[in-house]
């Protein structure tokens, strides 16, 4: 893997698919993951609901303080604004020659998708899984959809390694891609493959569960880490001062 | 293909998430707990396969897989839409929190849509291929018509924005079907008994 050869002809990005970051032991992962996840929801809605310039700066600049409490490298944060920053590029090329009002648009928008962005990545990427799974839980996501979730990101990891092998041996039988038919076609082949042995291997999952019992019941995590008096006056000022963008 | 956070208006938002509570309520109470490993291993494997890229000139487009989606999901691809998409957010950054209802409305309704139509096609004795270049092609054309839609939706502004999304939709959609007649064509030589299996998860 890594040769530049390879590069060239790589048909699936099955990179990247790990979210949670091993950051240092920061005051965000401290923080309870439903509280998080009602902070969370509670930012996206703020962003979304409020129309005034300067509501939207106050949540730009409260989420760049939550970047920066949550000790996120640098490296991965520039490496996801940049994948970000062509869709912003179109807006700015699009918007201001379309629209008197064009202008103020896009800066607006720039403004709340960095927001938004950054206090997503804040909050959730320092919950694992596990945790994530288990908020949910509390917070009364129906049961059902909390384990499709599960299912989903556990099996897109098997079933990216899965791809991986599929492409290699394409290579090996000197698969170069190109537009035509035959391309398509072995593409067509590649997702049927997959999906006959996502089909396959859910039966022999499903199978071994009820093996071992499964009725329906998950066994979420119950892990919470004690929380220091100074650490509730950090959360509950983290709550407070988001409703400033309400008064500003 | 899907919408950004930080663009829709307020109503478009709130639209899209009331849409998006009903299918997914649908979807589920389809589904029973002893279903779920499967939809959730089967919408890996689509989520897995839209990651493919496919160079056209000098950008290249990633498959969407939606219409296949509804033809192997049917109703329960409300949830896994869902899911998928907050995989996305999660993982990369695409869309957002607040528009997390409208992209799965938009999306997986399309799908559904194509899909079944798909389904009444293969059912109906005609051959495979045509059935999934089908249920691709319209899923996608759907995709692109109720994006449009959406983003027409939340503002004058966007009314050229929208004109551009459906352009954008056109390669995408002759791709769509063509990968997904093979891809059906590919499935029903590999394993005949495929439509059998479909009806078994209703």
């Amino acid at each position: 893997m890594g040769q530049g050869g390879e590069e060239v002809v790589s048909v699936i990005n099955v990179h990247a698919l790990d979210y949670h970051d091993e950051t240092s032991y920061g005051f965000l992962r401290r923080v309870p993951s439903s509280l998080k996840v009602v902070l969370t929801v509670a930012v996206a809605i703020c962003i979304a609901v409020l129309n005034s310039f300067s509501a939207q700066v106050f949540l730009l600049a409260y989420s760049i303080f939550l970047v920066a409490i949550s000790r996120i490298p640098l490296k991965t944060l520039l490496k996801r604004l940049i994948a970000l920053d062509g869709f912003v590029l179109m807006i700015w090329l699009t918007l201001p020659f379309f629209s008197e009002d064009g202008m103020r648009m896009a800066a607006l928008i720039t403004i709340r998708v960095h927001a938004a962005v950054l206090a997503f990545m804040a909050l959730l990427q320092t919950t694992s899984m596990p945790e994530l799974l288990q908020a949910l839980n509390q917070l009364h996501i129906p049961r059902k959809l909390i384990v499709l979730l599960h299912f989903t990101y556990r099996y897109v990891h098997v079933l990216g390694e899965e791809a991986l092998k599929i492409q290699h041996g394409m290579i090996l039988r000197g698969f170069a891609p190109s537009l035509n038919l035959s391309t398509f076609r072995t593409y067509g082949n590649l997702i049927g493959m997959l999906l006959i042995r996502s089909i396959m291997r859910s039966q022999r999952v499903y199978d071994a569960m009820l093996l071992r019992g499964f009725d329906g019941s998950f066994p979420f995590s119950t892990r919470q880490a004690k929380l220091s008096r100074p650490d509730v006056v950090r959360i509950v000022m983290l709550f407070a001062s988001l409703m400033g963008c309400l008064v500003v | 293909m899907h919408i950004s956070e930080g663009v829709l208006s307020v109503h478009t938002l709130a639209i899209g998430a009331a849409c998006a509570v009903i299918g997914v309520a649908a979807g589920l109470k389809k589904m029973e707990i002893d279903k779920v490993p499967r939809v959730g291993i089967v919408s890996a494997a689509l989520f897995v396969s839209s990651l493919v890229h496919i160079n056209v000139g000098p950008t290249s487009v990633h498959l969407v897989l939606n219409g296949i989606g509804g033809l192997l999901l049917g109703l329960k691809l409300f949830p896994a839409y869902l899911v998928a998409l907050f995989l996305q957010v999660l993982l990369f950054q695409f869309g957002g929190l607040a528009v997390l209802g409208v992209n799965t409305s938009t999306m997986a309704l399309s799908g559904i849509i194509g899909g079944y139509l798909g389904r009444c096609i293969i059912s109906s004795g005609k051959p495979p291929w045509l059935g999934g270049a089908i249920a691709g092609g319209v899923g996608v054309v759907l995709a692109g018509v109720f994006t449009a839609l959406a983003l027409a939706f939340s503002g004058d502004v966007f009314v050229v924005t929208a004109k551009l999304v459906l352009f954008a939709h056109i390669p995408v959609v002759i791709i769509e079907s063509i990968i997904g007649a093979f891809v059906m064509t590919f499935i029903f030589k590999a394993m005949p008994s495929f439509v059998g299996e479909c009806k078994k998860w209703e």
